[in-house]
């Protein structure tokens, strides 16, 4: 026989053969479409919140930037005819303009050698007193013929004691380090320019004012500012991605799901610069997992104590007490919720852009497990529901995750956030120990919703 | 300030999130490991009566003339003369044998050394089927067929037994001695001269087939009878299990009977001090289960048994050991 005799044999004989499809083939097969189904769908709407936030973000801060425009004109329209305490100021700078030295090279007010008027009453300031935000805006508010100085204070106090004088919204906001205010920084800028150009074009200098004041601030702010700390609690979808043997992990799979889980914990930061952040503190995550379990043929040892009465050969009883185990055998219907517990350090790093009431981030970094305990119950190897810990499937330290997360966060006073975060927990490393059946990564992706204070 | 209650809302939602768990086993009636009844009769299709079609050995078979008639030799040394004409048909002819020789066989098959409530020392038991044309043959009058075959020792007080299968028994099955003992002895030791020496056994003289023993029986020599009792867990019944009384140092096996009512098995006339190995084995669903206790009689003495599962060769490796 050559060779192609030799394959033409084999091409006839199993030229119209077909392998026979595994029964559950089509089954495990709608099993993975249907994770990776819920996959892209949390994905998904993971960016839909996403892309809401930062879109709402966005658009809320140009609506603000134009309602912000349009007062400033209206202001300097109206500057001639109407005394408000903007207008007064404007009108003392002006004229006092000569009495102001502003510093340029070293991005400085001489406070001693500064001057502010109102109206016909002015006052020379005789002591460095700095003014924040709150006191500022009684000061400007109501006592407005008082003279403001900072200890040696720069542009940006300065003019953020003007901003809250003179605009009502930017007392509610809290980020005062952060935010320019055109109106406030009007009357450092009135300092260089001339009342006529001030009043004629109040739009250009605040564009002008904006500059300056980035100039002033970035060479003037400490490198730590508005230390925080927030408390935040998720609830968290987690993904189970389990690998190793194919019948276990079609039982498992069959009998494990996950549940609905949350998070919390405290995180204290920092603000780096203008829009770095820094975040650690300690968490607690709980994934749920529900465990049904059917077992059919099922068996189960109850113990019972027979009562027996044995009567001898002269027919006299006598009664004995038989302790056995009765053996029962039926279905087994076991429904457990696993709750595998984590203690967590979060180590995060972030990036903030804020607007003038809502402040959009993006975060990311690492979670290191500092300890994790399981309770509930798994398959062992014979398909039996065990005590997850009585085989010591996974490890009590799990090892790190990388998170990323998009916040949105708005203010609810001076001290006060609210801010919500989606983020994905993504481990680096499998939860079980190398030489069990199955590997198995739980990564969790949560929606934060939490609170932060400013000191 | 309205945000308040909502974040209070969706962590109460988040940590108040607590479900139960469960665990419940529904017993299934139709399984027979749940079924813990026992009767008064008991079924021929009985998971009992399965253990012995299951562990009994198959029959040894040999063709001849049963016009001519034959001596056939079989295993175990065991050799059978067919007279000729002996049937009630001629020409070819099947002859199956069972040979049960030790005590274990008793077990296997079901058939204890006892006639009626009376012990019976055995030298060993046979079944034997004569067929032919697929029938049945049955030995005409005045015909015997001849047994011969070896054993350890020949007690001269053995005589011949025949199998009643139409007995109301636990087993539906007794020993009956022959009544042709009357005339002429049907069981007598034989020897034969060999190179190598002497071989001894019995001879048995039978005027039917089917089941045939030779016996004789127990004496005990007047020791004091008992009731001896043997209780097992309460998956084990008369339904699926049979327990056996074997005396150690004789060729003697008694079965117990159920109890229905007390669910003990039971064996009236047992003589105290005797050494005695109680065996029980079941039959649930599929799998058998095993436990043997060696026990000195007492008066009314309770052997309690608790039976493991075992394979069914191991059950006849352990039955072969008696």
């Amino acid at each position: 026989m050559t060779e192609n005799q030799f394959d033409e044999f084999f091409r006839k004989k199993l030229g119209d053969y077909s392998s026979k499809v595994p029964e559950d083939m089509w089954q495990r097969i709608k099993q993975k479409k249907d994770r990776d189904r819920t996959f892209v769908i949390l994905l998904l709407l993971l960016l839909i919140i996403t892309g809401g936030a930062t879109s709402y973000f966005i658009f809320s801060s140009k609506e603000t930037a134009n309602a912000n425009l349009a007062l400033s004109q209206k202001r300097s329209v109206d500057n001639s005819g109407n005394k408000t305490l903007l207008n007064k100021k404007h009108e003392t700078i002006t004229t006092q303009k000569d009495s102001v030295n502003l510093d340029h090279n070293n991005n400085s007010v001489d406070v001693n050698a500064t001057t502010i008027k109102n109206g016909s009453n002015s006052e020379t300031v005789g002591e460095v007193k700095r003014i924040d935000n709150k006191s500022a805006v009684t000061s400007f508010s109501n006592q407005s013929k008082k003279e403001i100085a900072g200890r040696n204070s720069n542009v940006t106090n300065l003019s953020q004691q003007n901003v809250s004088a003179n605009n009502a919204d930017s007392l509610k906001s809290n980020f005062s380090n952060k935010y320019i205010n055109p109106d406030g920084e009007t009357a450092l800028k009135n300092a260089e320019l001339s009342p006529s150009t001030i009043q004629k074009d109040s739009l250009k200098k605040e564009k002008n004012n904006k500059q300056v004041y980035k100039v002033e601030k970035n060479n003037h702010s400490p490198i730590i500012n508005n230390i925080f700390i927030e408390a935040y609690a998720s609830p968290d979808i987690p993904v189970s991605r389990t690998s190793g043997n194919s019948a276990y992990l079609q039982h498992k799979d069959s009998t494990s799901n996950m549940q609905l889980s949350y998070t919390f914990g405290v995180r204290v930061g920092a603000l780096i610069g203008e829009h770095l952040v820094i975040k650690a503190g300690l968490q607690y995550s709980q994934v749920n997992e529900k465990f049904n379990y059917t077992k059919k043929n099922a068996t189960r040892a109850v113990p019972v104590v027979v009562q027996r009465t044995l009567p001898d050969a002269n027919g006299v009883e006598r009664t004995v007490l038989d302790t056995s185990t009765l053996i029962q055998v039926g279905s087994q219907y076991k429904l457990n919720y696993n709750h595998y517990k984590s203690f967590d350090l979060p180590l995060i790093i972030g990036y903030e852009k804020a607007g003038e009431r809502y402040k959009a981030s993006f975060n990311t970094g690492i979670i290191l497990n500092i300890k994790t305990t399981y309770k509930g119950d798994i398959l062992d190897s014979s398909l039996n529901a065990v005590d997850v810990n009585s085989k010591n499937f996974y490890k009590s330290n799990t090892g790190m995750s990388l998170y990323f997360g998009l916040g949105l966060s708005t203010k609810l006073n001076n001290n006060f956030q609210l801010f919500t975060e989606p983020y994905i927990r993504y481990r680096l490393s499998n939860m079980t120990h190398s030489n069990d059946a199955f590997t198995q990564k739980i990564n969790v992706g949560g929606l934060s919703f939490g609170l932060r204070y400013n000191f | 300030m309205k945000r308040y209650p909502l974040f209070a809302i969706i962590t109460l939602i988040f940590f108040s999130c607590s479900k139960e768990n469960s665990n419940e086993f529904v017993t299934d009636p139709g399984n027979p490991y749940n079924d813990t009844t026992w009767v008064k009769t008991i079924a021929a299709n009985s998971p009992v009566n399965e253990i012995f079609q299951i562990l009994s050995s198959p029959s040894e078979d040999s063709s001849f003339d049963a016009t001519n008639g034959s001596l056939i030799n079989f295993s175990n040394n065991v050799e059978m003369t067919l007279p000729a004409n002996a049937f009630n048909a001629g020409g070819k002819a099947k002859a199956e044998v069972v040979f049960l020789k030790t005590k274990g066989d008793m077990i296997r098959f079901g058939k204890p050394t006892t006639s009626g409530d009376k012990f019976l020392i055995s030298g060993g038991a046979f079944h034997i089927n004569v067929s032919g044309n697929n029938q049945s043959l049955s030995l005409q009058n005045n015909k015997q067929i001849v047994i011969r075959y070896i054993t350890s020792h020949i007690d001269p007080q053995m005589t011949l037994f025949y199998g009643d299968t139409t007995v109301n028994s636990t087993d539906g099955f007794t020993w009956i001695a022959s009544p042709d003992t009357l005339n002429t002895k049907p069981v007598r030791g034989w020897y034969k001269r060999l190179d190598t020496g002497y071989i001894y056994g019995y001879e048995i003289l039978s005027k039917k087939c089917r089941w045939i023993n030779c016996d004789h029986y127990a004496d005990f020599n007047n020791l004091q009878r008992t009731k001896v009792f043997s209780t097992l867990p309460a998956n084990f019944t008369n339904k699926n299990t049979a327990v056996f009384l074997v005396f150690k140092d004789i060729f003697c096996v008694g079965r117990m009977i159920g109890d229905a009512d007390n669910h003990v098995f039971f064996t009236k006339d047992v003589p105290i001090g005797k050494e005695i190995i109680i065996v029980s084995v079941s039959k649930i669903g599929n799998d058998f289960y095993l436990d043997h206790q060696q026990a000195t009689v007492t008066d009314n003495i309770n052997v309690q048994l608790s039976p493991e599962k075992k394979t069914e060769q191991e059950v006849i490796d352990y039955l072969n050991t008696l």
